[in-house]
Parts: structure tokens; sequence; C-alpha cells
């Protein structure tokens, strides 16, 4: 058997031409124009990533009292390795000691049953209950903490590649829940809600949603944003429930981007020319240079 | 290169200042080393010619981010295409599930000898490819880098951000556990390193 290298060749002379022309068109955009010019749309993994789930069910044991579906072509991975974090780089969460958020982190993961490791990037109490963000490597989880009938209830958005933003941010769940959770035990007369929840740059200084009339400002923490609009405790989630409009705006007030300006088809790279979202199938040199996420 | 040719490293400096025709020049002096090395990493000539293109994309968007610190830039080059190639999740074991599975790629009856040596360095490449799969990954890309692109073991050793003895030690794992693979049979011939001018 021949185990000599085949010999060196050259590259056919007409690709070597598309190559050098598809640089030079590259190399003619401008200095850092790929990678850092400002995105017409600011990322939103919209149609891949977000899963909008009415929810109107009752609590499933393992599932959540509002849950946005796993929505990755990939599936959800639930072995990758936990993404470790030295002390400065935590997410900050005020008033709550690390021995509370470790409860938080372990008692929302275990609640979806997707494994991994979860950190805390944002806690809030408001009209609706309390409300736990929490990331793993590659999945985000909405967690309703201290609910009537559990302590933990997340949902999941999974298959994201946290790293990466498509554009200046993510939204990376977006769900609604009827007012009394549908009418389980339990729940009567708590308030119905509508959300998003995701990942923001470090340019977002506001974000806003939009939906059924009515426009939350968003909480910004740890390259994290929250919007919730309260519903009322007879409220149901109306047939065919959209995403609602989600605005991310610098701190100057320009609109970064939004929820409708993101195409399915568009697709995001990171530096290694991996498509990280969006189309898959696309031709990496089609695609918008993702924005790194830190947190 | 002629002595008026302007080394990688000026030619670098220029190009991470914004320089298209620097970048230009690169791009002609080492497009040739970094297709065969990805057609090494790929057994695959069409694979390879998308692979360059990556690279040098991928090099222009992260020009201002190296400073060469040798006479040329085709270690680094080779480093980027590696990624590239591992990054597009064409790693080899997974072309070489492919090849497994699939023909060789169907010639296009066009420049019939050319076309028949392309096809049998692919089939050639795929045996050799087959006999490294099951080495690890970086004594593969070790053995890719330093054993078939002819790049120095401190070179390897700069741009894979790892010690040279530590690069030593992959590529004499990799050729001890080939020679135990492939028995009498001689390992991989070291080719000869005039794949360009540098």
């Amino acid at each position: 058997m021949n185990h000599t290298l085949p010999p060196t060749r050259d590259v056919p002379p007409r690709r070597q031409a598309q190559i050098r022309a598809r640089l030079e068109q590259e190399v003619g955009r401008g200095r850092r124009a790929v990678r850092f010019a400002p995105l017409i749309a600011a990322g939103v993994a919209t149609a891949a990533v977000i899963a909008l789930v009415a929810v109107a069910a009752p609590w499933r044991p393992g599932g959540a009292d509002t849950a946005a579906g796993p929505s990755s072509r990939s599936g959800y991975p639930t072995t990758a390795p936990p993404r470790t974090y030295s002390t400065a780089e935590r997410p900050v969460i005020p008033n709550l000691s690390p021995e509370r958020i470790a409860e938080i982190e372990q008692g929302c993961v275990d609640s979806t049953g997707i494994g991994g490791r979860a950190v805390l990037h944002q806690y809030l109490t408001d009209s609706i209950g309390t409300f736990a963000l929490l990331y793993t490597e590659n999945a985000m989880l909405s967690c309703t903490v201290d609910s009537p009938t559990m302590p933990y209830n997340a949902g999941f958005t999974a298959g994201l590649r946290v790293e990466w933003l498509p554009g200046e941010f993510a939204a990376d769940g977006i769900s609604a829940a009827s007012g009394g959770n549908g009418g389980k035990p339990g729940y009567e007369g708590r308030l119905g809600y509508e959300m998003v929840a995701g990942r923001v740059s470090s340019k977002v200084a506001r974000v806003t949603y939009a939906q059924g009339g009515q426009t939350a400002e968003a909480t910004i923490a740890n390259g994290t944003f929250v919007a919730r609009i309260p519903r009322p405790a007879d409220w149901g989630v109306p047939e065919g429930h959209g995403t609602g409009d989600v605005r991310a705006y610098d701190a100057q007030g320009r609109l970064l981007g939004t929820l409708d300006s993101m195409s399915r088809e568009r697709c995001y790279m990171n530096p290694e020319y991996v498509i990280v979202f969006g189309n898959k199938e696309a031709d990496p040199t089609t695609c918008l240079p993702a924005v790194s996420w830190r947190h | 290169m002629t002595t008026d040719d302007p080394d990688d490293r000026t030619l670098w400096s220029q190009a991470a200042a914004g320089s298209g025709p620097a970048f230009g020049v690169l791009f002609d002096r080492h497009a040739k080393a970094v297709y065969n090395h990805c057609f090494r990493l790929t057994a695959s000539w069409a694979a390879a010619e998308d692979h360059l293109q990556n690279t040098f994309l991928v090099a222009w968007r992260k020009r201002d981010r190296l400073r060469l610190e040798h006479d040329s830039a085709l270690p680094w080059l080779l480093a980027v295409a590696t990624n590239v190639v591992r990054g597009d999740r064409r790693t080899v074991a997974r072309r070489l599930r492919l090849f497994r599975r699939a023909p060789v790629e169907t010639a296009v009856p066009d420049h019939a000898d050319q076309v028949a040596e392309r096809v049998d360095d692919q089939r050639r490449m795929a045996v050799l490819l087959a006999a490294v799969a099951e080495l690890p990954r970086n004594e593969r890309e070790a053995l890719a880098l330093c054993v078939w692109s002819g790049v120095s073991y401190a070179d390897a050793a700069s741009v894979l951000g790892i010690a040279e003895v530590s690069v030593r030690a992959r590529v004499s794992k990799a050729k001890a556990r080939l020679t135990r693979r492939l028995g009498a049979a001689p390992v991989v011939a070291v080719p000869a390193l005039t794949l360009e001018d540098r």
C-alpha cells in the first residue's frame, strides 16, 4: 500500500481567481467593516432560537408553568461541560447570599431535568412573582421561584450558543402564561403575564418589549435582560399569540436592533467562520459577524 | 520571491494597517501551501478550496491581532486553516467516516488526466487519513503541520501556543502510533519542503 503523501498541487487557476476576488471584496469593505460595523439589526435569534409557548396547560412534573420550549435545530445537548466562573466573573446578584444563589441555581436546573450547571444572572420580584434568569453552557432557564406548588419551576430554551450574540442582543425566550395558570389548583388569583428574556452586549442600555398594547421596560443586568408584562388573573393567552416587539437601544437612545428586523435566513458566524446563529446551510461568507457575549 | 519582494513581516504589518494589496500578495504567496494543507486534513480538493478561502477571510479579519514573530506568515496561516477545518465540523474523523460511507468524489469529465490525478490523490489521502484517524486530534494536527506541511517545531509551537518540546512529543507519538498501526509499511513520507518560496 502506498503511504506516501500525494504531491502538492496548485490551486486551480479559476478557483484561485475566484477566491482572490472574494478576498478583494472583503478587503474593499474597509478596515474592520465586517466585524465591527454597526449592524443594521441587532441580533435576535428569533425564529431559530425563540420558542413562543403560551402556556395555559397545567403544570407537568419536571416541566414548567411557563415553558419556553427547546428550539435548537440540533436538539439540546445536556452534557456540555459547565462553564466555570472566577469570583470576579460571576454575575452580581444584589441581596442574595452565595448560599441562596447556589440553591436557586441548583433548584432551577433540577426542575428542568436538562442537567449541567446553571448560573444565575437575574433575580427579580414584581407583581407577578419572583423570577430567576439563568444560563447554562447552552441553555437559558426562565425560572419561577417560590411558586404555589413548587419552589423552583423553570422553562428553558436549549441549544443556544451562549458565547455568541446575533448582533447586539438575543431574545432567547418569549413566553406567556394565563392568569391563575389556566386554572391550576393553587394558582387562583395569580396574575398572568407575557415576557421576554435574553442576552445583550455591553452596548445595550435599554430594551423594551411591546405586546398587546402595552410596553414594558426590561431590567438589564449581568449581560441579560428581562421584560415582563403582567396580565389580570382572569386573562388567558390568546389564540395566535404573537412574539410582540422587542427593541434594544444604546445609551444615547439609538436603536440597535429589533425583533422584527431579523430574517430567518440571516446568519451569523464566529471568527472561526462557524455559523453560530441562523441558517446553518448558508454560505459563511454571506453571514454577519456574531458578537461575543462574555457573561 | 525575489530580493525586491517584501517579506511577510512587512506585508503583514501593511495588511494590518488595512492594505488590501499587501494582503493579496500574502494570499498569492501562501495560497498553495494552505490549499495543500487543507487537502491533507480533508482528503478533498474541493473542500480544500473552500477552506482556503475561509482561511484567508479569517486571517484578514484577525490581521490586526497578530504580530508576526517569524519571517513567514505561513505557520500562522496553517494554524488558522487547521482551525477552520476543525471548526467547520469537517474534522479528519468526520471526513473519514464520510469517506467510508461514500464513494470518492465524482470527477468532472474534463481535463481527464488532471482530474484522474486529483481523484487518485484523494484516494491516497483518504487511505492516509484512515491511518491517522485514530490518533488524538492534537497529534494529528501536529503531524499535519510539522511533517506534512513542513512547519518547523519552533514555529508550530509558537502558533499552537505550546512548548516546542510538546510539539516534538506529539509528532513523535504520532509517528510511533502510525508505525505500529501500519506495521512494516513506511509511516508517512516527509514531503519535499518545496511547497513554496518563503
